[in-house]
């Protein structure tokens, strides 16, 4: 007998099974995925928080420390208001110096340093940018150096064969400024010198014994030498002299000839003795531990210091002469101004640090 | 037409059984799956839940820690009340931060304040509530703190604009002038005209029993003028606590209370954070142990 068969379609499990499971998988790993991407973000916003705080403090730390490094134009505060972004790594922080006080009467001037940090590199899943605000209270104390005279010479000065010598303790009708004597000196050694000293006889300063003269110099120049002080633009060695410097600070800590080509401006300190040829000028403050000789004509717009070694202990080094030529010394307290500018005594109250600025 | 009806077979015993065995492999692997999925949905919650105890807890610490003055930390009490407590610590923590113009004759102080969030400004001088109880001013000559405080708030108003003008001390963009009187008293340190000085509340911090997940411990925060006490983190195990970075010492931290407040430089926080329940399957809560120390911005050495 033949069978016949027909084959009917069968209705399986295994497809709703599969599906099913693959349903239930699914869901399950979108809850795992969200539940890892939220954690992630809480994690990430969190660290955001951290680098903007990081940036901020960064920003606030290095523009209190070096204003030119920092973007600002200037060493020194300058105006009411004034503020510079720094870039940084995940990104940047804007940092403003509000002035609070100026500096009255040679007093000390105060400025709100504030610091926005703000965060710009997105991570993977589009993290949040963040922001965060510090700040710290700072103050500026222009550099004052009392100079009792235009050229003060803790060594004394000859003048024997210079042609012409002028030293004039009254600033020049530009610099509206009180004046100041036009040259002091201990006893002795004190200025020797035949040629004519046009305002020189009347007008020196006795600044007593020699080994005591220094005391009327309030320059601390231990700390200049010793302890580094004044931090210089350009140090000789192991730098060069420049040639013809724009109001920098120059440190020269041995012996130091210059002509000429190294004429310029700024404060200009030689731990030795200092040899200057040729039409030399300078505009602004020359400190020199032992003496200053040469020959040639020689122009200087504002101050000179010798013998500052003296305030040292060591023994008096030998008289200053300028040698031949002219020599003209002129106070100038305006270029005094402009050449310690930039050693102003510029800081932070390192205890005056608040993470509450208003930032909004 | 006649139309034949196919019979359609039906299954067999054997082909039955041998479904309903697949039917219960099958069904047994899911649900394993799905508990697993669970459990482990759960474990990852209640994990995530005790990072977010820990987290909480430092965001408030660390902002108000960091802007201590090094002798901010004023009193400890390693005595506590509640026997999971293991430490508390009063501050006098800052809120607002200016440069002293005047102090006519100790009856007022000016002070030119910096920009400050408004709402946290009012409320910690508010008379009812606030937590304003004095200042400090920092001396020019030892670079410290001298700290003015009484018993009642000082009352604080928004004046001072002469005084400070008459100095030469002016506002910053968005920040105010104001008068506290009494000022400094006359006869002992006095503040000079430009010397910065910041307004403070007392604040308590400690670790004690949780009112919102009973069995825990929480992280309070208390306004020492007003009592008004707040749960600011929990769930904490009981291991949380404080612990301090002395002077010249600052590697390792001490849980013993230091003997002079004033070598205290900073905190460690050990906000070891558990999870509200205990998870599925788990046998004890989920746990997320954070430290982090935090440094006295303020301080001079």
């Amino acid at each position: 007998m033949e069978m016949m068969r027909t084959r009917g379609a069968r209705r399986g499990l295994a497809l709703p099974v599969v599906l099913l499971a693959t349903a239930l998988l699914t869901v399950a790993l979108a809850v795992t995925f969200t539940m890892v991407g939220t954690e992630r973000r809480v994690t990430n916003n969190f660290r955001g928080q951290l680098l903007a705080f990081s940036l901020a403090q960064t920003g606030l730390e290095r523009c209190t420390t070096s204003r030119i490094t920092c973007g600002f134009a200037t060493a020194d505060p300058s105006g009411a208001y004034d503020s510079s972004r720094v870039a940084l790594s995940n990104g940047y922080a804007d940092v403003i110096f509000e002035q609070l006080r100026d500096t009255i009467a040679g007093g000390v001037g105060i400025y709100a340093v504030r610091s926005r940090g703000v965060l710009t590199t997105r991570g993977a899943s589009a993290d949040p940018l963040a922001e965060r605000t510090v700040a710290q209270i700072a103050y500026y104390s222009p550099r004052k150096f009392s100079l009792p005279a235009g050229f003060t010479a803790l060594n004394g000065l000859s003048s024997l064969s210079a042609t012409t010598i002028l030293i004039r303790g009254t600033p020049p009708v530009s610099c509206v400024r009180p004046g100041v004597n036009s040259f002091a000196a201990p006893v002795s050694p004190s200025y020797t010198g035949t040629s004519p000293a046009t305002e020189l006889p009347e007008l020196i300063r006795n600044l007593g014994p020699a080994v005591t003269a220094g005391d009327s110099i309030r320059i601390d120049w231990d700390g200049i030498v010793n302890r580094g002080t004044v931090t210089p633009d350009v140090k000789v060695p192991p730098g060069t002299f420049p040639v013809a410097p724009v109001w920098q600070t120059i440190e020269a800590t041995a012996n130091l000839i210059v002509d000429a080509s190294n004429s310029g401006s700024g404060l200009l300190i030689v731990h030795g003795n200092l040899n200057v040829s040729g039409a030399w000028s300078w505009d602004g403050l020359v400190l020199v531990g032992g003496s200053i000789t040469g020959a040639g004509d020689h122009t200087v717009r504002g101050a000179i210091v010798t013998g500052l070694n003296v305030k040292l202990g060591m023994a008096v080094p030998l008289a200053s002469d300028l040698g031949t030529g002219d020599q003209r010394i002129t106070y100038n307290p305006c270029m005094l101004d402009s050449a310690l500018a930039r050693i102003g005594g510029f800081g932070v109250f390192r205890n005056v640090w608040m993470d509450a600025w208003k930032a909004y | 037409m006649i139309q034949r009806r196919h019979p359609r077979r039906g299954q067999s015993l054997v082909e039955l059984l041998i479904a309903l065995a697949v039917l219960a492999i099958l069904g047994t692997s899911v649900t394993r799956l799905l508990i697993w999925q669970s459990r482990f949905y759960d474990q990852q919650a209640q994990g995530r839940a005790a990072r977010s105890a820990s987290r909480s807890g430092m965001n408030m610490l660390l902002s108000e820690l960091r802007m201590l003055d090094a002798s901010g930390a004023t009193a400890v009490d390693t005595v506590g009340v509640d026997s999971l407590r293991t430490g508390d610590v009063y501050l006098r923590v800052p809120f607002a931060f200016g440069i002293v113009c005047d102090n006519t004759g100790g009856a007022q102080l000016s002070i030119s304040i910096l920009p400050v969030d408004s709402l946290l400004y009012d409320d910690a001088v508010k008379p009812a509530s606030g937590g304003f109880v004095g200042f400090a001013f920092r001396d020019s000559v030892s670079g410290r703190y001298h700290y003015v405080e009484r018993s009642t708030m000082p009352v604080i108003t928004n004046a001072g604009g002469t005084q400070c003008a008459a100095v030469n001390i002016g506002a910053a963009t968005q920040g105010r002038y104001v008068q506290i009187t009494p000022g400094v008293p006359v006869g002992g340190m006095m503040p000079g005209a430009g010397a910065p000085v910041y307004l403070y509340q007392r604040i308590r911090y400690r670790f004690a029993a949780s009112t919102s997940i009973p069995g825990t411990v929480a992280l309070w925060r208390t306004i020492v003028r007003t009592g008004a006490d707040e749960e600011i983190a929990a769930p904490f195990d009981g291991t949380a606590q404080f612990r301090w970075f002395m002077k010249d010492n600052s590697a390792v931290p001490t849980t013993v209370a230091p003997a002079s407040l004033a070598d205290v430089r900073g905190l460690e926080l050990l906000l070891n954070g558990i999870s509200a329940r205990i998870a599925e399957g788990a046998a004890a809560p989920a746990s997320a142990p954070v430290s982090t120390s935090v440094f006295f911005k303020n301080r001079l050495d």
